[in-house]
């Protein structure tokens, strides 16, 4: 057997039967034979001898042949025929099931019965497919409708006699496989419609639970909506259908419909109230007559009240832009003062304090203080993180007093401020150790300053105190004394010998008698604060510039070393005055 | 220059006396010719008082005198003062 086969391999081409056929009879149980016989061409002698006359019988292929024999040995999964539909028992076709693979099993097994899909209802009702199909095939009458009806209700008894019965409280049909809470109680909304009620199930629940809710939503309306002639709210079903329909759910036709409702009582209040006794019409008479005394009352009180405190609004709306214009105009000033340096300037001031001590880098004369230099020992007290000596402090004040003095209208003689020297203090008092006006009776010779001093609005004093610059202003009008420390310390003295020094001179000078006990003492403490040991002198320098130049006090610590390089800058920019 | 040599300058023409008064008011006397500069006193007090030049300010009424000024310019009077500060630096309290 094994020779015989290797031969039939050897002599018969093998290529063309290594297709599905091959593969199947491979399986077959009825593979019993040997291949190069079931392949061998068959007999040539006609089967049927006895028939005269009829047409020689076609040749049968092998497969032919072996299902005449053996009969259908099977199918493969792509001869299947999807598209031509077969007719099989059981109504296969004409259900929604999938009916093309139980076609090709019909094509497959031609006297089996299909075995069908439970539909919806059978798996409880226990209903066979061929009873549903003989129902089917029968014309659909009212008749046989209520035949069916009888037939599923019947089955739903014998299912539940022999599944576990429930029943609900309320008597409702209790649906096997759910429980009372989702299908028990009230009946839902179209269902008893059709006739179909007792039909359950989680497909009839799903194919019928938008419209049951829909149902709801629409017996609600119509139990609410009387006239159904209404032109409106025929329009508001439909709006409401819609908005169903589009997903906006009945929300919004029941706002309209709230919206119509308010409206039409909003009508309804406003409508002339025509059925008012005489007697309530003159009680509103009444009502509306004090009223209107009352409201002419007020009116009188008001306009009488009213030139007053209008003024009086005035003045304080006056005041209060005054002050916004006065600080607007101090920040300005402030901002002026921290323009930064270009890269020229700052170059000079690189050059200017590395400068030999003995070069003098400027040379200026000032009211008041005589001729000055800066050399460059002096400027080298600029850098950063040393003390500020009197020279430079003397040149900065300087400077101060002659923009002050620049800035006179013409033809003025008397400036808004006088600047003293940082040795003024000392002659007053400090050196000797007791108050000596006649040290500096002639510093303010009005000969020589060609103004007053009494009569500058400000005077500034830079206050020496051994290691520390201080500034103390005198204001001239508000008969004060303030003494701006970065440190916020205080010195009782050096104000006491300053409000001497004022009546001093106001008896010397201009022969008045001014009371030192008028003059109030002031040390302020919220103002720019030094935050080291070697910035006092910028401190009392820009103290200075910015009071006598009404800007705002808007700087800091930080701003030291900008400070120092624009000091250096402004020294160089006065530059050597030789005729100074 | 020393102070005698100044006195020795001035001694057969007019002169006048300046003080110069330090801080503790102790004085110095000088006569000098109205026409003398100022920074023949400046170095005679300076040498005298064993100082840095640099480190002095000489004031009339509080206004500074250059060493190349003269009595005469600033029409200084027999027995008038100088005031001779010394350099003040500070930074902190």
């Amino acid at each position: 057997m094994v020779l015989s086969h290797r031969s039939h391999d050897e002599n018969t081409p093998t290529s063309d039967r290594a297709g599905v056929r091959d593969d199947i009879l491979f399986r077959s149980k009825l593979h019993a034979t040997p291949r190069s016989k079931l392949f061998a061409d068959p007999p040539s002698a006609p089967r049927a001898s006895g028939t005269l006359g009829a047409a020689p019988e076609r040749e049968l292929s092998t497969l032919e042949r072996c299902e005449r024999d053996h009969g259908r040995v099977g199918v493969g999964r792509d001869e299947i025929d999807h598209l031509t539909p077969v007719l099989a028992p059981g109504g296969a076709l004409d259900r929604g099931s999938p009916w093309s693979e139980r076609a090709a099993y019909a094509r497959a097994h031609p006297y089996a019965i299909p075995p069908r899909r439970l539909g919806p209802f059978e798996d409880v009702a226990g209903v066979s497919g061929r009873s549903r199909a003989l129902e089917r095939s029968k014309t659909i009458t009212d008749d046989g409708r209520e035949a069916r009806r009888e037939a599923r209700e019947s089955a739903w008894r014998r299912a539940s006699a022999v599944g576990t019965p429930r029943a609900a409280g309320s008597g409702a049909i209790v649906y096997r496989g759910y429980g009372g809470s989702t299908m028990g109680g009230a009946p839902s909304g179209l269902m008893d419609t059709d006739g179909e009620r007792g039909y359950g199930g989680a497909a009839t629940f799903k194919r019928f639970g938008a419209v049951n809710i829909f149902g709801h939503a629409l017996k609600k309306y119509v139990s609410s909506v009387k006239k159904w002639d209404d032109a409106g709210s025929l329009e508001r079903f439909k709006s409401m259908i819609s908005s169903f329909e589009n997903g906006t759910m009945v929300g919004r036709a029941h706002a309209e419909a709230l919206e119509w409702e308010r409206s039409r009582q909003r009508t309804a209040s406003r409508e002339p109230v025509e059925s008012l006794s005489a007697k309530h019409s003159a009680t509103i008479r009444d009502m509306q007559e004090s009223l209107r005394l009352r409201r002419e009352n007020l009116r009188q009180v008001l306009s009488s009240s009213t030139a007053s405190a209008l003024d009086e609004q005035l003045e304080r709306l006056t005041v209060e832009a005054q002050e916004a214009k006065v600080k607007r105009l101090r920040e300005k000033a402030a901002r002026k003062f921290l323009k930064p340096l270009t890269a020229t300037q700052l170059e000079a001031v690189k050059d200017a304090l590395r400068a030999p001590s003995s070069k003098i880098l400027a040379k200026a004369s000032f009211v008041g203080q005589g001729a000055l230099e800066a050399t460059g020992k002096d400027i080298a007290t600029l850098k950063k993180g040393t003390w500020l000596n009197d020279e430079v402090a003397n040149f900065a004040i300087g400077m101060l007093s002659r923009r002050v003095m620049e800035s006179r209208s013409e033809g003025e003689t008397q400036p808004r401020a006088h600047f003293f020297s940082t040795f003024f203090i000392n002659k007053l008092y400090q050196d000797s150790g007791r108050y000596e006006y006649s040290n500096v009776r002639r510093w303010t010779l009005p000969k020589r300053l060609k103004y007053d001093v009494l009569r500058c609005e400000k005077i500034y004093v830079p206050v020496h105190q051994a290691v520390h610059w201080v500034l103390a202003e005198i204001d001239v009008r508000e008969k004060r004394i303030s003494y701006y420390d970065s440190l916020l310390g205080e010195s009782a003295v050096t104000v006491k010998n300053l409000k001497r020094w004022i009546c001093d001179e106001a008896k010397n000078k201009l022969d008045e008698e001014w009371d030192p006990d008028e003059w109030e003492e002031c040390y302020p403490k919220s103002i720019p604060l030094q935050k080291n040991g070697c910035d006092c002198g910028v401190f009392m320098i820009k103290y200075a510039e910015y009071l006598s130049s009404d800007a705002e006090l808007a700087f800091s610590q930080k701003h030291m070393d900008y400070f120092r390089d624009r000091l250096v800058s402004d020294i160089l920019d006065v530059g050597v005055d030789d005729d100074a | 220059m020393s102070e005698d040599e100044v006195k020795k300058e001035v001694k057969d023409e007019t002169h006048i006396n300046i003080k110069v008064r330090d801080m503790d008011n102790a004085e110095v006397h000088f006569k000098v010719r109205p026409t003398t500069k100022f920074q023949k006193v400046f170095d005679a007090y300076c040498q005298r008082k064993a100082l840095e030049p640099n480190m002095v300010r000489f004031l009339v009424d509080g206004e500074r005198i250059r060493g190349d000024q003269t009595p005469e310019d600033l029409d200084l009077d027999d027995g008038d003062v100088i005031d001779a500060m010394m350099e003040q630096v500070g930074g902190a309290n």
